[in-house]
């Protein structure tokens, strides 16, 4: 047994220590929204927050996530999708097939809470999602539109 | 050009199904109380939001909006009202394909189906519209529709989609159908906003 708390919400999980916490997200809580993508942290589909710094998830067990820390969601970035980087998603039509997308949101709100300016220099060194459609170019102008308003 | 189709068996899916099929039994479909569908490709609510059935898969290519946009121009809905949903194949295979080929591949998905699913959405218009002339005791020639409103030209009357919507999955397909011009166009052919980004945004989209 295991508690986390996920978007605000402790709940108790019938898991493995071992399991990881992309897979209580998703089976256990049913929040779907987060991918799996390489299932080896290295695409960053899985991307979720806890307290505020992006995480892959897919390679992380649940037992390292402590009880009092916040795990984020993209189903708990806004109440109605209106977070900046979200927002931003929309206006420049960000996505195409969206696969990668709630983790490239998730890597995103965290680069624009840090830096209200980011450079295409610090986007590139931050941002190490895998878009197979190649929205690269719209993810870079969408951070910069957000990171004006984050 | 106006393309007047020649409505046979085989290529014009709408008629023969809606007549044949959709009426005739309930397909499962978890329609709301108050949801009519006047055929296979059109639900209409009672709020006047439109449900477009897609048939195609969406993989980040745009033809789910596309689609919806080729339906919606011969509807002659209010897009801002639109929806949409994806029929399974199960269903189809249980309504004798009134849909069509599902197979989304080769850059075909609009090219191979723009015509029936265009047609889809004039029927869709034509039945809305003989379901008001009925109400109405005119002749549907008195009638037209654009954005989701009926309006009876002579007297000036007017009905939204949603109010005729029951009356209108009862009205028989029309025979024949003239498709818009497409240099008429005002909904489809043009850049909109994608129906499917604001459920990638959100998580929403499993």
């Amino acid at each position: 047994m295991a508690r986390i708390t996920v978007n605000g919400i402790p709940h108790d999980v019938d898991a493995e220590p071992d399991t990881p916490l992309l897979w209580v997200l998703r089976e256990q809580l049913g929040l779907t929204g987060t991918k799996y993508g390489c299932g080896v942290a290295q695409c960053g589909a899985c991307t979720v927050h806890i307290d505020g710094a992006a995480t892959r998830s897919c390679a992380l067990p649940v037992s390292a996530v402590e009880a009092n820390q916040n795990v984020t969601t993209i189903e708990g970035l806004s109440p109605d999708g209106g977070h900046p980087v979200q927002k931003a998603w929309l206006a420049l039509d960000v996505p195409q097939c969206g696969y990668c997308q709630a983790g490239m949101i998730m890597a995103a709100a965290a680069l624009v809470a840090q830096n209200k300016n980011p450079t295409d220099a610090d986007i590139d060194a931050e941002m190490t999602n895998i878009c197979r459609c190649g929205t690269y170019n719209r993810v870079r102008a969408a951070i910069k539109r957000a990171a004006e308003e984050a | 050009m106006n393309a007047i189709s020649k409505l046979s068996r085989r290529n014009f899916l709408v008629g023969t199904a809606a007549t044949g099929l959709s009426l005739g039994f309930h397909v499962p479909f978890a329609a709301a109380a108050g949801d009519s569908e006047v055929n296979a490709w059109v639900v209409v609510k009672p709020d006047d939001s439109i449900v477009i059935r897609i048939a195609r898969s969406e993989m980040g290519q745009g033809s789910l909006t596309g689609l919806a946009q080729l339906v919606a121009e011969e509807l002659a809905c209010d897009w801002s009202k639109v929806t949409t949903e994806y029929p399974t194949p199960g269903q189809n295979l249980a309504r004798n394909n009134v849909w069509g080929d599902f197979s989304t591949t080769g850059s075909r998905a609009i090219r191979r189906s723009h015509e029936y699913v265009r047609q889809g959405g004039a029927a869709a218009r034509e039945m809305l519209i003989a379901a008001a002339a009925e109400q109405w005791k005119v002749p549907a020639s008195e009638c037209s529709a654009s954005n989701s409103v009926i309006t009876h030209g002579p007297s000036g009357r007017t009905v939204t989609y949603g109010q005729v919507a029951d009356a209108a999955a009862r009205q028989t397909p029309p025979a024949e159908i003239t498709l818009k011009d497409p240099k008429n166009w005002t909904i489809a052919g043009r850049p909109l906003p994608r129906l499917d980004t604001a459920d990638k945004l959100t998580g929403k989209q499993k």
